[in-house]
């Protein structure tokens, strides 16, 4: 472990907020591929997901000075892209919204897919192309809703769990973690038929 | 079988999965501008710190452009103002002698401040009988005229006074003057003394008959007949001074204003005296002054002498009535008469006469 990464994302927060300009880079150095890519996903428009990605760190700067370690970095700044889409949901239309408010699935316990197998996976046969694996995978998440796919790309590119999910999306922990659940049911289902 | 939260776990499969799909990056232009971005906004906050005066310097600029009209505009007001009021005070003084020359409204001349102006004698003599009016007022209020109390001297006088009242009547007739009756005189006096003004028109004098006036004689020593005559007699020069000095401006109404509740007068103050002296006169005296004043230049008896209030139909009897042919004993006897009568009224009025008549006897000083 390098000493970049030795430094939290906390400190280096507070060093930019104290005038360390380098302290930005480091941080945003992490974190600039996984929450551009959490816009891709969401967006799924390049030229948008630029434009959102620029002023969530541009947000990030202005707030600099009010910032004060109260939560997990990644938890504040995927906060800051989550209100971000959101507010840009909201200008082009509500219609993208109602996914994210779509939790009719929501009804905790029953299984939606069945748990999927790990022989199957673990078996050196059933090996298939990963690329043809990668393209399946992104074809399910597109088409998961908003706030499934806002959950399973929160847990898989920003590395959050249900809890800071639930802080960054201003949900409870027992709604983050069923929007989670069903992403990854539809997703595993999906790939189930590759396997 | 439900899913746990173990489940709900990171699975390395599909991290290895997301990651061989898609590894998407901003564009290195985007990195560019926000890192720049960033070190802007650190290098504006260091300078916004570091820089304290500089950085305030602006506003302090600012703020002196804003002194310096300021405080310009606030020179000028001020001085503007300055010369204003400066000009106003002047304009004042210069007005104020033709404002003093104007009319007083409902003050009464001071009849004892116009003998000074006539002659020093005059005006000791008026002095010394000057009182205070206050009780005159009061005097007069009591003084409900009833005719049958006032005449103290004989019918044939009465009638000899009727006819010089006629006569003077028609002489004021034929120079357009408006007599006021006896009987009227509380009427419209204002009118025939020439009120500017559309003003009712006062109570002139309260009683009409001289036996009133007579009784209030001791009150009304304030305006003794012969100053008041002789004021009367100078009136188109003392008038004419009066208007154009301040001082007289001055003491007029201090002379005038206890004069005021007597005469009533709302005219001028030089139409007020005459109407006083027209009002204290027998139709004898009246008849003398106005032949003195017909001796006036027309124009100018007219203007400075306007048309006094007079006392008229009514005979009104005087108390020297009889004397003005007799020599000063005469009229010191019938005063000596009067006191012993104790009346005092007819007494005073007899020795104010007397004094015009003997200035120099050793009694009328």
């Amino acid at each position: 472990m390098d000493a970049a990464t030795a430094v939290s994302d906390e400190q280096l927060l507070l060093a930019y907020r104290d005038g360390d300009a380098g302290a930005f880079d480091t941080l945003y150095r992490r974190h600039k591929g996984p929450v551009y890519r959490y816009m891709l996903r969401q967006c799924r428009n390049a030229g948008v997901a630029d434009e959102l990605f620029q002023d969530v760190w541009m947000n990030l700067i202005r707030a600099r000075e009010s910032y004060t370690v109260q939560a997990k970095f990644t938890t504040y700044l995927y906060k800051l892209a989550h209100n971000r889409l959101i507010d840009h949901y909201r200008k082009h239309g509500n219609a993208a919204m109602v996914s994210f408010d779509d939790d009719s699935e929501d009804h905790d316990g029953a299984p939606l897919i069945a748990e999927p197998q790990a022989a199957p996976r673990d078996e050196p046969e059933r090996h298939l192309d990963v690329k043809q694996q990668a393209a399946k995978l992104l074809e399910l998440l597109g088409a998961l809703p908003e706030s499934q796919r806002e959950a399973f790309v929160m847990q898989y590119e920003g590395g959050m769990s249900v809890e800071e999910i639930a802080d960054a999306t201003g949900v409870t922990r027992e709604t983050a973690k069923s929007r989670l659940r069903y992403a990854l049911a539809k997703i595993r289902e999906g790939l189930a038929s590759w396997q | 079988m439900a899913m746990s939260d173990d489940n709900l776990e990171r699975d390395p499969m599909l991290a290895r999965l997301l990651a061989a799909s898609s590894r998407d990056e901003p564009p290195s232009a985007l990195d560019a501008a926000i890192l720049a971005a960033a070190r802007r906004e650190v290098h504006a906050g260091s300078q916004a710190v570091a820089g304290g005066e500089e950085a305030s310097a602006p506003p302090v600029r600012v703020k002196r452009n804003w002194y310096i009209p300021v405080s310009i505009a606030a020179v000028l007001v001020l001085s503007v103002s300055l010369v204003r009021l400066m000009q106003e005070e002047k304009g004042d003084e210069l007005s104020q002698p033709p404002a003093a020359s104007r009319p007083l409204p409902k003050s009464a001349p001071a009849p004892a401040a116009e003998p000074a102006a006539a002659s020093p004698e005059k005006a000791d003599a008026m002095l010394r009988d000057t009182t205070p009016p206050k009780p005159k007022l009061a005097e007069e209020k009591r003084a409900a005229p009833p005719p049958a109390v006032m005449a103290p001297t004989a019918p044939e006088a009465y009638a000899e006074s009727a006819k010089k009242q006629r006569a003077e009547k028609t002489e004021a007739m034929a120079d357009g003057v408006t007599v006021m009756g006896g009987a009227r005189r509380d009427q419209t006096p204002g009118a025939a003394g020439g009120m500017a003004s559309g003003a009712p028109a006062p109570v002139q004098r309260a009683e009409p008959f001289p036996a009133a006036r007579e009784r209030e004689a001791p009150a009304t020593a304030a305006a003794p007949p012969q100053p008041a005559r002789d004021a009367m007699e100078t009136r188109p020069r003392t008038e004419a001074d009066r208007s154009l000095t301040r001082g007289a401006v001055t003491e007029a109404p201090l002379a005038a204003a206890p004069v005021v509740p007597e005469a009533k007068v709302l005219a001028a103050p030089r139409r007020a005296a005459p109407a006083d002296d027209a009002l204290t006169q027998s139709a004898p005296a009246q008849a003398e002054r106005r032949s003195m004043a017909g001796a006036l230049p027309p124009p100018a008896a007219k203007m400075a002498a306007p048309p006094p209030a007079k006392p008229a139909a009514t005979p009104r009897p005087v108390v020297w009535r009889g004397l003005e042919d007799q020599p000063p004993e005469k009229w010191l006897e019938r005063l000596a008469e009067f006191r012993r009568d104790n009346r005092q009224a007819d007494a005073d009025e007899l020795l104010a006469e007397f004094r015009r008549r003997f200035p120099d006897h050793p009694a009328a000083r």
